[in-house]
């Protein structure tokens, strides 16, 4: 793996990092007298991550640290965070004014960000996936979706 | 015997019935191929139906949805890359490779085939041998199924392709998930922070369409330049050949076999299954580097596997009244519902019953490679909308997917969550199968361990003293010596080609 | 644009005169918040009252709404949260629900909801294997006080409503048992079958079926009432033994509201589920689980879930279960 040899590195590290973690955190649970106690499975995995991330990092140093490079692509990573955060605010707002109000507008932002040109198309789409989706899960399937409650 | 099979498909024939199985397999593919949605949800929906019928029909029907929908889990996981239910996980190894390389149409149709082969071996197994497999499963106890775990994860070190090390971190973590929430033990918390939706845990659905679908649906944005629709589908041709289809049978038989024989064991599902199915195939393939790039005895292993449990998963529910697996379960409380008695007297006191089920089940299983080709001839067109119309789908099917599982958004966070996390380890090159074994098999493996510790008073050579547990822990120090020798051979073929 | 006004519409009514409220109660669908996963023993109870329900509740019908996790909390954190006031949200509401709260530190307790009525009761019994060396219950008591910590005994998870029990059995014979956890009834059951543990505290209907096969079989049940299916299966409270005497353990599930609901509406609402408890389908589809209706009124429930309440605090902190104590 000549990419990402940097990430590898980090990646090793917290998990190593993660198994300490683990290990103090379950010093605080209650001994059994038979049998494993809720610190022992956890232990042992935490163990585990510990040697599976000293191996990582000590192969990932043994490779050389010379042809490490770190470009991260711009445009791309705002897509990513673009998406993943009006994800939470979808998510946020569902509760209040409900999966049929606010699905379209969530589709259609998606769809610009994936870049779909074509605007009046993508929203059309987004509403009458949004409607469709909505009259199938709660007609059809009888299954529950967020309601609007803002009053 | 065979008199009672003849009555029963009599009944099943009959066009009401049939009807009614028709549906239930149609609905079963159906609600598969949605991700987030499973069988027992299906089973949910189907209950006002189930009410008003004639109970011997309500039970074909559910069998119907119970098979269909582990086919339909396929779908989605061979055109979208996530499995549309657990039992579908490892059918994305290698299903979806083909639908990149144009070949949706023939993956769905090895899928229909090979989950054919493997519901018809597993209704043979249930009709001939229901009560001696029975037995057989009662002989696991706890350290049994602690070992079975163990093998299980070791088959992480396999699974993981050409990393073993990133795979075998990946599953670490899933084996961490799994213990955030209350113990199995004393009921402590663990790792709670005193929140009171953590005390759930993480469930593995949210899990599973987190890691796979989400993180997909981000991939997918990330390059977003790349290819807007993929390659062009080769619809026509959904049916393998006769020379491919000799090269696929093997891994159907067997894969089913393994279906039958670990869905008959309690407690383990369609997800466990598949991937041992999986690995075991990888290992006895002549051709076992394709694996993983569209090798076809990999699908039709994944998928025999998976439909392998159904007649497994029914086994003990209808002669011991255990339910095999969460469908079975749900399907054994419908049942209830309506007044089956499910249980040991079931084959003295309604025989019928249960030969309506033995013809019902064998009779769906045509009915699934029917409409299963009928859905590999028209669902690779799917593929034709652009990704980023179908994409965003996808993620508002994934959020009602995780929101379904308990009414409320809870179980969608964690899905986002995972999906972020799954987004880096799909782009730090983390295998995400492991992550999805560990977060299974943790749990099976510390309540087994536990109880086991528990019964023997602390007494750890129980866990070699009995047989069965035995022989999976030394397949398990097997599969691992193998996989770190083959590790070692490869480091070394590749510091000789590089001094070359 | 009609969804909202309809709404609008809706909200105005429910806002309405509470007086007014109770005498058309229900004037629409009633939404039942289940902890648990459909197919268990709390979806199949209400689901048979939510069957019978429009009969007697203006034909508005009862809808299931499963939120399961965290064995009962998700439901009732999402229901203390979200459900309104006025009678149009109810909660199930069990022992498993109550004990619970002493396990772990959570944000309610037994006294968070206003209590409308208990709707069932189910018996709590001792089960072994048909070929066990134990033929009646003195061997199995008398065994089990000569050997502290050495008969295996199943149950179906920590704090549940099978482990209280076990418990509860353990102290009154003064014995000490090889608890055994595991995730559910039909676990313990496989575990008998198989030969994993020797016996097992279930409730109905978990194993029933496999009693009539002849492969399990009761020692003893800890109902108030004989099992109408087993009348031959002694009951802890007459078995002639001095300890158990008083023993009578079982799990039980009611119907809650939120608190502050108008209390004319509580009282309509009892008044159906009183009904409904009577109803010969109900009643009926109940008995093929073994389960057995029984309705306690609002201020008879209240007082019991007090007495329960205090029984599993009194319980969990001796025994040291869980981590609130």
């Amino acid at each position: 793996m000549k990419k990402n040899r940097f990430a590898d590195l980090i990646i090793g590290v917290l998990m190593v990092l993660l198994g300490i973690v683990v290990l103090v955190l379950s010093q605080g649970l209650a001994q059994a007298k038979v049998g494993l106690g809720p610190a022992g499975y956890p232990r042992a995995v935490a163990i585990i991550m510990l040697v599976l991330g000293l191996v990582m990092v000590i192969s990932t140093l043994a490779k050389g640290l010379s042809r490490m490079t770190w470009q991260p692509d711009r445009q791309a990573f705002l897509r990513v965070a673009g998406t993943v955060l009006i994800s939470f605010v979808y998510l946020w707002l569902l509760n209040r004014i409900g999966f049929l109000f606010l699905t379209p507008f969530y589709l259609f932002a998606l769809m610009w960000i994936f870049g779909y040109k074509n605007l009046k198309v993508a929203a059309l789409a987004s509403i009458g996936s949004a409607v469709v989706i909505y009259l199938l899960f709660t007609k059809a399937f009888m299954v529950f979706l967020p309601e609007f409650s803002m009053f | 015997m065979f008199n009672e099979l003849i009555s029963g498909l009599q009944f099943v024939f009959q066009p009401y019935a049939f009807l009614m199985m028709s549906f239930g397999v149609m609905v079963g593919i159906i609600i598969g191929a949605i991700p987030g949605l499973s069988g027992s949800i299906g089973i949910i929906l189907l209950m006002p139906l189930v009410y008003r019928m004639d109970s011997n029909v309500a039970m074909v029907m559910l069998c119907g949805l119970f098979c269909g929908s582990m086919f339909g889990g396929s779908v989605a996981a061979i055109l979208l890359n996530t499995p549309g239910t657990p039992s579908a996980a490892a059918t994305v190894l290698d299903g979806h490779p083909l639908a990149r390389q144009g070949e949706a149409g023939k993956a769905i149709g090895v899928a229909a085939i090979s989950s054919f082969i493997g519901g018809v071996v597993s209704t043979i197994c249930l009709i001939l041998i229901a009560p001696e497999l029975a037995k057989v499963a009662l002989k696991f106890h706890a350290a049994d199924y602690f070992s079975l775990a163990v093998f299980g994860l070791t088959i992480m070190a396999s699974a993981s392709g050409k990393n073993m090390l990133k795979g075998l971190m990946s599953g670490a973590v899933g084996m961490l998930i799994a213990t955030i929430g209350t113990d199995p033990i004393v009921g402590n918390s663990r790792f709670t922070f005193g929140s009171g939706y953590l005390l759930n845990g993480f469930n593995i659905l949210p899990v599973l369409i987190g890691v796979f679908a989400i993180s997909e649906v981000l991939m997918t944005v990330r390059t977003q330049a790349a290819d807007a629709t993929i390659q062009e589908q080769n619809v026509r041709n959904f049916f393998p050949s006769f020379k491919e289809f000799k090269g696929f049978f093997w891994a159907a038989i067997v894969g089913g076999l393994i279906g039958v024989f670990i869905g008959i064991v309690p407690g383990t599902g369609g997800a466990i299954t598949c991937f041992l199915a999986y690995n075991v195939i990888q290992r006895l393939s002549r051709h076992p580097e394709k694996f993983g790039q569209g090798s076809l005895e990999g699908l039709a292993a994944a998928e025999s596997a998976n439909n392998g449990t159904t007649g497994g998963a029914l086994i003990p529910m209808l002669t011991l009244g255990i339910p095999g697996d969460v469908v079975t379960s749900v399907m054994l409380g419908a049942l209830t519902l309506i007044g089956v008695k499910v249980g040991p007297l079931l084959f003295t006191n309604s025989a019928d019953t249960v030969y309506t089920i033995f013809a019902g089940m064998l009779v769906i299983q045509f009915l699934m490679l029917g409409l299963g080709l009928f859905y590999a001839r028209v669902s690779p067109y799917v593929l034709r909308i652009s990704q980023k119309l179908l994409m965003p789908a996808v993620m508002v099917l994934c959020v009602i997917g995780a929101f379904t599982l308990s009414n409320n958004l809870y179980h969608v966070y964690v899905a986002m969550g995972f999906g972020v996390f799954g987004f880096f380890m799909k782009k730090y090159g983390y295998p995400a199968a492991p992550l999805v074994l560990g977060v299974i098999l943790g749990p099976m493996a510390e309540q087994n361990l536990n109880r086991a510790l528990t019964l023997s008073r602390n007494d750890w050579s129980v866990l070699v003293a009995r047989p069965i547990s035995l022989s999976f822990l030394v397949l398990s120090v097997g599969l691992i010596a193998l996989a770190l020798f083959n590790a070692a051979k490869d480091a070394k073929k590749a510091k000789a080609q590089d001094a070359a | 644009m009609k969804k909202i006004v309809a709404l609008l519409l809706a909200l105005m009514l429910s806002l309405g005169a509470l007086a007014v409220l109770a005498e058309d109660y229900p004037a629409k669908t009633v939404e039942a918040t289940v902890p648990w996963s459909a197919g268990g023993g709390a979806d199949i109870v209400f689901r048979a009252l939510a069957k019978v329900f429009p009969k007697y509740a203006n034909d508005q019908q009862m809808v299931i709404k499963n939120v399961a996790g965290a064995s009962g909390v998700t439901g009732v954190v999402e229901f203390l949260l979200n459900a309104s006031k006025d009678g149009y949200n109810v909660l199930h509401w069990s022992n498993a629900h109550v004990s619970k709260t002493h396990m772990t530190k959570v944000d309610y307790d037994a006294y968070s909801f206003d209590m409308v009525a208990q709707i069932c009761e189910s018996a709590n019994y001792l089960l072994v294997p048909a070929d066990s060396k134990w033929n009646t219950l003195q061997e199995f008591i008398d065994e089990a006080k000569a050997n502290p910590g050495m008969i295996s005994l199943a149950d179906a998870g920590v704090g549940g409503g099978n482990n209280i029990a076990a418990e509860l059995f353990a102290e009154a014979i003064g014995a000490e048992f090889n608890l055994i956890h595991y995730a559910g009834g039909a676990d313990e059951v496989t575990a008998l079958l198989s030969g994993e543990v020797e016996a097992a505290i279930c409730n109905t209907p978990e194993g029933m079926t496999n009693v009539d096969a002849g492969q399990l079989k009761i020692l003893v049940s800890f109902a108030s009432k004989p099992f109408e299916h087993y009348p031959d299966v002694p009951l802890a409270i007459d078995a002639g033994i001095e300890e158990i005497k008083d023993l009578v353990i079982e799990q039980w599930r009611g119907v809650v509201v939120q608190k502050g609901t108008d209390p004319a509406v509580i009282e309509k609402l009892a008044a159906i589920l009183e009904q409904c408890v009577a109803d010969e389908e109900f009643i009926n589809t109940l008995k093929e689980q073994q389960v057995v209706a029984r309705f306690r009124g609002t201020d008879e429930f209240a007082a019991f879930n007090e007495a329960e309440d205090k029984r599993f605090e009194n319980m969990i902190k001796t025994k040291g279960l869980g981590d609130r104590y």
